[in-house]
């Protein structure tokens, strides 16, 4: 992993974290607010691949997770699931929302926010927390999926500048990761 | 190479997955607490400066939205304020802002359930951080001596306990949260039971009281403060909204209305009380 790479992505995750915890827990519709840092592994895992994916995920989630009063490292391991699986099923399948229809990055952004939430609720209550079963799950599929379709594009952008050029970021979709 | 890339991949998920794992477990069983705090702790330190400027930033943003999409609440609030303005005008007590917010905390200072608990007025930073659990942050945390398991107060009642603390600011859940149960006695009268959260916006459940006690709406429920409570005596809680005994239960259903304003805690005490050992 290249130190600027590595200093970009830090940058980044660290802002969306940051809005996240601040102007969008004020952008509420029927008590929901937008969970945008779930794009940020599926972001990585498209430009960078599995690994990348799984790492930012880590990163990501645990940084979310020192803020939030939820189980410390639930969103890291969603976020690792996330990025890892994102990424092996880009690999396989050659799904690249890089140089795709502008319209794909907001729909995986939909898709991938909608399956992380239910993901980050299930393994919550597997970890024993009973009472996200009470969570408004309505609320929670309808808002958090849209908002990230929304808010995907600038995440998708900034995480494209932090991989480098989008032809950089197409050579690193193939390469490994090294340390 | 192929493989041999297969392997790395693998070996890197597996170290994070194990990593994450191991956290919730820990945190999730309270074993090396002090460690999984103390990491949390150390993450929130640096990155609250970080949020504490986007906050102050992007503050007209939040607004903004809140105007847009809660027209309705929003229009609602409106002629609510503008008929208590009025009221004021006529009374000529029209006040400041700050003599609003001043009044709130004196009111804070007087609270009559407190009696003579020591405490530390805190302000509202974020309400509901995270979709899933029903808390507050407030703006005081371990320099100013709260910890972990200490009771939180509104201007109304029980607003809820101290469930994570940092060097400045602390995490509060709510009564309503889901995971909050607190022991509770009904009025004046020995009438027991445990008053459990069912998340936010609902009304709280008052459960294990015997069939056809005497329990009516408009009652109000404290906390009981039996041995090994997390709160103190006598601290209300909230006001009996139902009571009925179905056909053939082994308990009564009742419903509680919380007496503190959860949705809007601007300013909240933090009673600096541990329970007995």
């Amino acid at each position: 992993m290249r130190a600027p790479v590595l200093l970009r992505l830090l940058l980044v995750i660290i802002l969306v974290v940051a809005l996240q915890s601040s102007v969008l827990l004020n952008l509420r519709i029927d008590g929901i607010h937008p969970e945008i840092v779930w794009f940020l592994p599926m972001a990585a895992a498209l430009l960078g691949g599995a690994d990348y994916g799984a790492i930012v995920g880590f990163t990501a989630g645990f940084a979310i997770d020192c803020l939030l009063p939820a189980p410390f490292g639930l969103s890291a391991f969603v976020g690792v699931l996330l990025g890892y699986g994102l990424g092996q099923f880009s690999e396989r399948t050659g799904l690249a929302a890089d140089g795709g229809a502008w319209w794909l990055v907001p729909l995986i952004g939909l898709i991938t926010s909608f399956l992380a939430v239910l993901a980050y609720a299930a393994f919550g209550i597997v970890f024993g927390q009973d009472q996200f079963a009470n969570a408004n799950y309505l609320g929670l599929v309808t808002v958090v999926p849209l908002t990230s379709a929304i808010f995907a594009i600038p995440v998708w952008l900034s995480m494209s500048w932090a991989f480098g050029s989008r032809r950089g970021a197409h050579h690193r979709r193939t390469s490994e990761v090294s340390w | 190479m192929a493989t041999r890339r297969t392997r790395r991949s693998t070996t890197i998920v597996t170290l994070l997955l194990l990593s994450a794992f191991t956290i919730v477990a820990l945190s999730a069983s309270g074993t090396a607490s002090s460690f999984t705090s103390g990491l949390r702790s150390l993450g929130s330190t640096i990155l609250s400066p970080v949020v504490n400027v986007m906050n102050d930033v992007t503050k007209p943003v939040g607004h903004a939205f809140e105007g847009v999409f809660n027209y309705g609440s929003v229009t609602a609030e409106n002629a609510r304020l503008q008929a208590i303005n009025a009221q004021l005008r006529s009374q000529g007590l029209v006040q400041s802002y700050e003599r609003h917010q001043l009044s709130e905390i004196d009111a804070l200072r007087n609270l009559p359930f407190v009696q003579n608990i020591p405490l530390v007025v805190a302000q509202t930073m974020a309400i509901d951080p995270s979709n899933f659990a029903s808390t507050i942050q407030i703006s005081k945390g371990r320099d100013q001596g709260i910890g972990v398991g200490m009771p939180v107060v509104g201007a109304g009642g029980l607003v809820g306990q101290v469930i994570l603390t940092t060097k400045n600011t602390a995490t509060v859940r709510l009564v309503s949260d889901g995971r909050s149960k607190i022991g509770a006695s009904v009025g004046t009268t020995s009438i027991l039971g445990i008053a459990s959260g069912q998340g936010a916006g609902d009304p709280l459940s008052l459960d294990y009281v015997a069939p056809n006690s005497a329990v009516k709406s408009g009652q109000i429920v404290y906390t009981n403060g039996l041995q090994g409570a997390d709160y103190p005596a006598g601290i209300p809680l909230g006001k009996v909204s139902s009571a009925s005994t179905p056909v053939n239960a082994s308990q009564m259903s009742i419903s509680l209305t919380p007496l503190a304003n959860l949705s809007s805690v601007a300013y909240v005490d933090v009673l600096l009380w541990s329970p007995p050992l």
